[in-house]
């Protein structure tokens, strides 16, 4: 579903992502971590089309990004990391703004804001002003927008970053509930945790390149060969040699 | 004073930093502004010289109704200083996210209102110094005054007035915030309106300038001398008076009688500035929490236009439906926006209000060319004003929100049409208007507003697209505030592109217009032909723009974001 092939950015001389190569095929919930700096939100923002790669492609369910971008596009649905709306939209004309992007219909775009609207316990504050919103109530309604058109793939950056426990425990649901359902989700994050319990594989990146790669049962083997601690082995491979 | 200070100094820092970071964009920018302040000073500068020896040695007018004439000017720009300010301060000292910050700090509330309202008074008062401090250097180069004319009327009389214009809008702001949480802010906004439309009407009913001209030439040649018993009763309160009043009393070398004005607009400025720090003090806070509030009670009239309801059914696409009811309700919410819109469509009609009494018939052709040229291009210049605050900021604007658009499958060419198109479309409405309702007095002519309505077509798109791809070009999605936008250094550069456009315009334009008027005149043979060939360059120069401007936005919505 997700295609990655011989991807390399650079911003001036720095070489942000390297020589990526990367498959996630659907129903995989695919986790990408990685410290700070290494190239995280660069993969995804790529992947999404807010960066063009300096060199190499990326496939969206057989589609170039770069080559075909709307066709593309229509198949993800993109959480970014700071949950950016518009001020002066409320959050029902937010979704509806975003379903017309994805040219939903109508009547179908209605049943689903509403569906979402319960399945993220948004409430009656759909229909205040974003600018009024806590930061978690962003995020819910930035979840809702990349649901609303049934993407096929699911490109996350750091999901549960501002979200209450309760918020955390549906996405989690949400995302469990889509990958079941057959789609490919890639998702970003710092904790570690989170990628223990929803991820089937994950990719270690650092500097640009992908240094550990495999499925989370060889993970949990690489894991107990240390000390049984997710986080320690996660320094172990990022430590600066 | 330390907390002011400290804040004032890392703001600077943080100023010159940021200009010093060398990239090639800013430098243009930098080039482009700076250009454009010298030429707009060395442009004023020249102008009140001529204007100033038109007046004096062509139509003879004396030194008393130079001065009242400039006394009815400076009361405009006190108007303009005073509402530009309203509106710049209601961002500045209430919408900024930098007020946000600072309020979670241990700063007093009437600190943090005198740093922003410094802040204010130098952000939206700096292109009126620019452009005062041109016109008093233009003014004593005529006069042929000595070199202490400039510091003195610039520190005691022209930033006194300046700063009197400023406080009272902050001042005024406040009222208006506290009575908005009453009242609610657009009946506030309308009541202000019809205070200013009252008090622009009272000033030129009472001032009568026919009654003054005609007055004070029953005693020519001896114009030059004091006809002050022939002033309104309560022109003595007003700021543009003593202003008026400094300048010709320096001018007649009568120091004695300079002094009681310069002092009391340098009282009135204390006595102001003392008051707005109490004002601040008490209620900045406090109207600062109505802000927040206010941004709650939206539904307007107009959004009540079904229509423009998202979950109404469009006879559009549905990415061209969301992207036009996104832009209308942004618009409509966003008080900087659409206040500012009715600020300028009031000077507009305050404009073609002054010239309804224009008789150009009985002049000499080349008079009636001049000034038919002038408004024309004083038409072109509001057009300009229009396009340069409003569609320059319409993509900045999206600021980080713009992911969304980004990595949706919406084509570029899509997104830059549904927001050009519809503020095109506006922007074309008000200026065939303005051209209709400015031609009515000045030219009895079928050919000249025919020709003059299909050119303000060309005018628009040309001006339009200019800005709106420079806005691209230049696109800053770090900020968010629209007027800020507006007045960054890219759209300085705008704004000389646009200059050089106007001389342009003259230059196509002069010849059949002068040509036309010769005809009505002398009765001698018209060519038609030279209207055509003017609006066939007009279209030319039109499709330049175009084609350059739309291909450059397409290229700059593919960069990375």
């Amino acid at each position: 579903m997700i295609k990655i092939q011989n991807v390399t950015k650079r911003f001036g001389s720095f070489t942000a992502v390297d020589d990526l190569n990367l498959e996630i095929p659907e129903g995989e919930f695919f986790g990408f971590l990685g410290p700070n700096g290494a190239g995280k939100t660069t993969t995804i923002k790529m992947i999404t089309g807010l960066f063009a790669p300096t060199a190499g492609q990326i496939f969206i369910n057989g589609f170039d990004v770069q080559k075909e971008p709307n066709l593309a596009k229509m198949y993800i649905g993109y959480i970014p990391d700071e949950p950016f709306l518009y001020d002066k939209l409320t959050g029902k004309e937010y979704l509806y703004f975003s379903g017309g992007l994805y040219k939903i219909d109508k009547d179908i775009l209605k049943s689903r804001i509403d569906e979402l609207t319960e399945t993220l316990e948004i409430g009656s504050w759909i229909n205040k002003l974003t600018e009024e919103y806590s930061r978690g109530m962003c995020q819910r309604i930035i979840i809702a927008s990349a649901l609303l058109h049934n993407p096929k793939v699911i490109v996350i950056d750091e999901p549960m970053v501002g979200l209450d426990p309760q918020s955390s425990l549906i996405v989690k649901r949400i995302l469990k509930q889509k990958s079941k359902q057959g789609t490919a989700i890639f998702m970003s994050t710092h904790i570690l945790s989170i990628a223990e319990e929803l991820c089937g594989r994950v990719a270690i990146i650092k500097d640009g390149k992908i240094i550990f790669e495999n499925s989370m049962a060889v993970f949990e083997e690489f894991k107990n060969k240390h000390d049984g601690k997710f986080e320690s082995l996660f320094l172990e491979l990022t430590k600066n040699l | 004073m330390f907390e002011i200070l400290h804040v004032l100094k890392y703001k600077f820092i943080g100023f010159v930093k940021f200009n010093n970071e060398f990239r090639y964009d800013n430098f243009i920018k930098s080039v482009g502004s700076t250009l454009v302040f010298i030429a707009f000073a060395i442009g004023t500068f020249s102008f009140t010289i001529n204007v100033i020896g038109y007046l004096i040695e062509e139509i003879h007018v004396g030194l008393f109704l130079l001065h009242r004439f400039l006394s009815m000017l400076m009361f405009v720009f006190f108007f303009s200083i005073n509402a530009g300010n309203i509106v710049v301060a209601y961002s500045t000292l209430y919408k900024s996210k930098e007020v946000s910050y600072l309020m979670t700090k241990p700063l007093s509330h009437s600190n943090l209102f005198i740093i922003k309202l410094l802040d204010n008074f130098f952000y939206s008062s700096a292109t009126f110094l620019l452009i005062g401090g041109a016109v008093l250097f233009g003014y004593g180069t005529y006069f042929k005054l000595d070199m202490l004319f400039y510091p003195f009327t610039i520190v005691f009389i022209f930033l006194p007035f300046v700063f009197i214009a400023a406080i009272l809008g902050a001042i005024i702001l406040i009222v208006l915030m506290k009575l908005a949480s009453k009242f609610g802010l657009k009946f506030v906004i309308f009541l202000l309106a019809v205070f200013y439309i009252i008090s622009l009407f009272t000033f030129f009913k009472l001032t009568n300038p026919k009654f003054l001209v005609n007055e004070v030439m029953k005693h020519y040649p001896n114009v030059d001398q004091s006809f002050s018993f022939l002033d309104p009763f309560f022109s003595i309160f007003l700021p543009n008076h003593w202003f008026t009043e400094s300048l010709y009393w320096y001018v007649n070398l009568r120091f004695d009688l300079v002094l009681p004005y310069v002092s009391l607009l340098i009282l009135t400025c204390g006595f102001l500035f003392i008051c707005v720090i109490l004002f601040g003090q008490k209620y900045y806070y406090k109207t600062w929490l109505i802000s927040l509030e206010l941004t709650s009670n939206r539904e307007s009239l107009l959004e009540r236009i079904k229509f423009f309801r998202f979950g109404q059914k469009s006879i559009f696409n549905p990415q061209t439906e969301v992207l036009l009811k996104k832009e209308f309700r942004q618009f409509f919410r966003d008080p900087s926006q659409w206040i500012h819109l009715s600020v300028m469509l009031f000077l507009i009609s305050i404009f073609i209000f002054s010239i309804a009494k224009v008789d150009l018939i009985k002049t000499l052709p080349f008079l009636q060319t001049v000034t038919y040229l002038i408004i024309f291009l004083f038409n072109s210049f509001l057009i300009s004003s229009i396009t340069l605050r409003f569609l320059y900021p319409i993509l900045s604007i999206e600021a980080e929100a713009f992911w969304k658009m980004k990595s949706a499958p919406l084509n570029p060419k899509k997104l830059i049409l549904c927001k050009f198109i519809p503020a095109f479309l506006i922007t074309l409405f008000i200026a065939e208007g303005l051209n209709f309702f400015s031609h009515l007095p000045i030219a009895d002519s079928a050919v000249l507003l025919i020709s003059s309505s299909i050119n303000i077509v060309f005018i628009s798109l040309s001006l339009s697209v200019l800005n709106f791809g420079l806005g691209i070009y230049f696109v800053t999605f770090n900020e968010k505030n629209p007027i800020r936008v507006a007045s960054s250094q890219g759209a300085s550069l705008s704004f000389l592109l646009n200059l050089v456009y106007l001389v342009v315009l003259v230059v196509v334009l002069f010849v059949p217009v002068s040509e036309h008027f010769m005809f009505i005149t002398n009765n001698v043979s018209q060519n038609v032909n030279l209207f055509i060939w003017s609006t066939l360059a007009l279209g030319i120069i039109c499709f330049m723009i175009c084609f350059g401007m739309f291909s450059l936005s397409g290229k700059i919505l593919k960069r990375d974001f």
